[in-house]
């Protein structure tokens, strides 16, 4: 085996020109999976991370919001209706919040939102793994203190003490909640009931139900909708499953587009090998004459090709990372892009498998070749 | 008896059946025994080429049997033939055919790190047989560095690398000039004295004189055979 890969090295390196040129097809290929790869990558880990925060939770909407998020003013889930959701079989607890969207611009970052929080129900936020950067918690009792995002808290210079203004009312800046890579960042939250008092509002948004047994989040979920017609309920597992088709159908676009310059590298290692081949016929029946088998052949040539889409692939992979890391740096952090260990493993194995399927005929071809014709060919 | 190879009836037809079939083999019966040195005479055409690559097990005969140290050798597979030509037969070709990417030294080795033998036994052996052709000190040079004469020494020393039944080569003079060709001729000799049997075919009447025992061959069949 050792003695395969020597002769390889000494065989792919004898056509300077022709094998780096070979090799910058594969790479090329690679490279843009990659880097196209990686976009995919980051905006399925974007929303894997969001979704992990609503793990294992049960969204309520009104029927005729628009959905989760999105900041669609009319909030139609009574107090009653809370009471309802608790004392349902199954509900450990019921998180009811209120939002705004948009509502004020300090700075330029991204849109914020604001969140009616009840001060009991923080906990919920912490057990999702929340935990604050520095100050404290909104506490039982508190009326006009805030936590912020951390996004929001450094695009606008904002600290433990300060204090933001929200309808001309003052807001004492109690905590910043550490960067957890989601909405969150960009938020202010405030106590529910001090939200639901400036913005004139009567009746939540939304809520969120946690079900005593997670595991029966689904059968939780059923029951509750054939309970009441008026409401949405939507697992987080239906909105990973959206989510990921739309990944999916990114993905396709990227991967399995750039997939097809990569494949146009394979057709180029296969018409080196068949060159190459054809260049060493009388060798290869030298080596067959001196005692080599065909499978020894085979093996030969598939290893050479192989080495060459190999190569293309490492370089590739690098190119590509580095194409996927100024992505980043260009869009100025707008663009997530992730290289993941799937995706390098991925391109990788795609790459090995294009050396291989394309030097497969060329391997045949010199095994299957007659030692006697090949040596007397000139 | 010490027969080492026998070839009983062998017929060779190419494209039996249709209107180019060539017969260049038509019945041989040959024995080798161990430490002679045969020369195949014979006009162009005649199928002595054919005959030799029968021989050395690289071209499946149409009829007849060959048997290499008693066993029949085409009831073999194409991966086990090759595992005969490895073991058991050397090859010296009038073209030389090292390969052009290895030292001289790692021509040589070739058979050896086929049939499996490590990179430092392998190593020690090929210095020993270019010492024996009288080569080491080109050991590192590659085929494009060395004259036909020493080309010529480094693929016999190939041919010897798995101490092989029997050396075939096919006009190991051709394409060299008389002294040089002599050389080579008395490099054979000193090696058959020392035990290798080689058969040679060729047309260079020294080679003739020199061989112990000469066959002639004529329109597909061994004179006098």
């Amino acid at each position: 085996m050792n003695d395969l890969i020597d002769v390889a090295v000494k065989n792919i390196f004898r056509q300077k020109t022709r094998t780096a040129l070979t090799i910058t097809g594969i790479l090329i290929g690679i490279g843009t999976v990659v880097a196209l790869g990686s976009i995919s990558e980051g905006i399925y880990s974007m929303i894997t991370e969001e979704m992990q925060f609503l793990g294992g939770t049960i969204m309520v909407y009104s029927k005729g919001s628009s959905g989760f998020m999105t900041g669609f003013e009319g909030s139609e889930i009574t107090e009653e209706n809370v009471e309802e959701f608790e004392d349902f079989s199954g509900v450990k607890e019921v998180v009811p919040y209120v939002m705004r969207i948009g509502e004020i611009k300090i700075g330029q970052g991204p849109t914020s939102m604001i969140f009616g929080i009840a001060p009991k129900d923080i906990d919920f936020f912490k057990s999702r793994g929340t935990e604050l950067d520095s100050g404290r918690e909104i506490e039982e009792g508190d009326t006009y203190q805030a936590l912020i995002g951390y996004k929001y808290a450094e695009e606008n210079s904002l600290e433990v003490g300060d204090s933001i203004e929200l309808k001309k009312n003052s807001f004492e800046i109690v905590g910043i909640i550490e960067e957890i890579n989601s909405d969150i960042d960009n938020s202010i939250i405030i106590p529910v009931d001090t939200m639901m008092n400036i913005y004139n509002m009567d009746n939540y948004k939304s809520l969120f139900i946690v079900p005593e047994d997670v595991t029966k989040i689904d059968v939780v979920a059923e029951d509750l909708k054939s309970s009441f017609d008026d409401f949405e309920f939507t697992t987080s597992t239906d909105i990973i499953n959206q989510m990921a088709s739309i990944v999916d159908t990114i993905r396709f676009f990227t991967i399995g587009i750039s997939s097809i310059a990569a494949v146009v590298g394979g057709l180029g290692v296969m018409n080196t090998m068949i060159m190459s081949v054809l260049e060493r016929r009388r060798e290869i029946g030298i080596m067959k004459a001196i005692g080599a088998t065909n499978k020894y052949i085979l093996t030969q040539i598939l290893i050479e090709s192989v080495m060459i889409s190999l190569i293309g692939g490492l370089i590739g992979i690098l190119i590509g990372g580095l194409g996927s890391y100024s992505l980043r740096f260009v869009s100025a952090g707008l663009a997530r892009t992730e290289v993941t260990i799937n995706l390098v493993v991925g391109s990788l194995l795609f790459a090995i498998s294009l050396g291989l399927i394309g030097g497969l005929y060329p391997a045949w071809k010199a095994a299957k070749l007659d030692p006697i014709e090949a040596i007397r060919y000139e | 008896m010490n027969n080492i190879i026998e070839l009983k009836d062998i017929e060779m037809t190419y494209n039996p059946g249709r209107h180019n079939e060539l017969k260049v083999l038509k019945g041989v019966n040959l024995k080798i025994e161990k430490g002679e040195m045969i020369a195949l005479l014979g006009p162009s055409g005649s199928g002595k080429s054919t005959l030799m690559h029968i021989i050395g097990c690289l071209d499946r005969p149409t009829r007849g049997k060959v048997y290499i140290e008693g066993k029949d050798a085409y009831n073999l597979s194409e991966d086990d033939l090759a595992l005969v030509r490895r073991k058991k037969i050397g090859f010296v070709f009038q073209q030389f055919n090292l390969i052009n990417v290895f030292t001289a030294v790692e021509n040589i080795e070739m058979p050896m790190r086929l049939a499996g033998v490590k990179k430092d036994g392998a190593r020690k052996r090929a210095m020993g047989l270019l010492k024996l052709v009288k080569l080491e000190e080109r050991s590192e040079h590659f085929p494009n560095q060395l004259s036909g004469g020493e080309l010529q020494r480094v693929a016999i020393a190939r041919a010897l690398a798995n101490e092989p039944l029997i050396v075939l080569a096919d006009e190991p003079t051709g394409n060299l000039d008389t002294k040089t060709g002599e050389e080579i001729i008395n490099l054979m000799n000193r090696l058959n004295d020392k035990g290798y049997t080689f058969l040679i075919v060729t047309h260079d009447p020294l080679i003739a004189k020199s061989a112990g025992r000469i066959i002639k061959i004529k329109d597909g069949k061994i004179l006098g055979g």
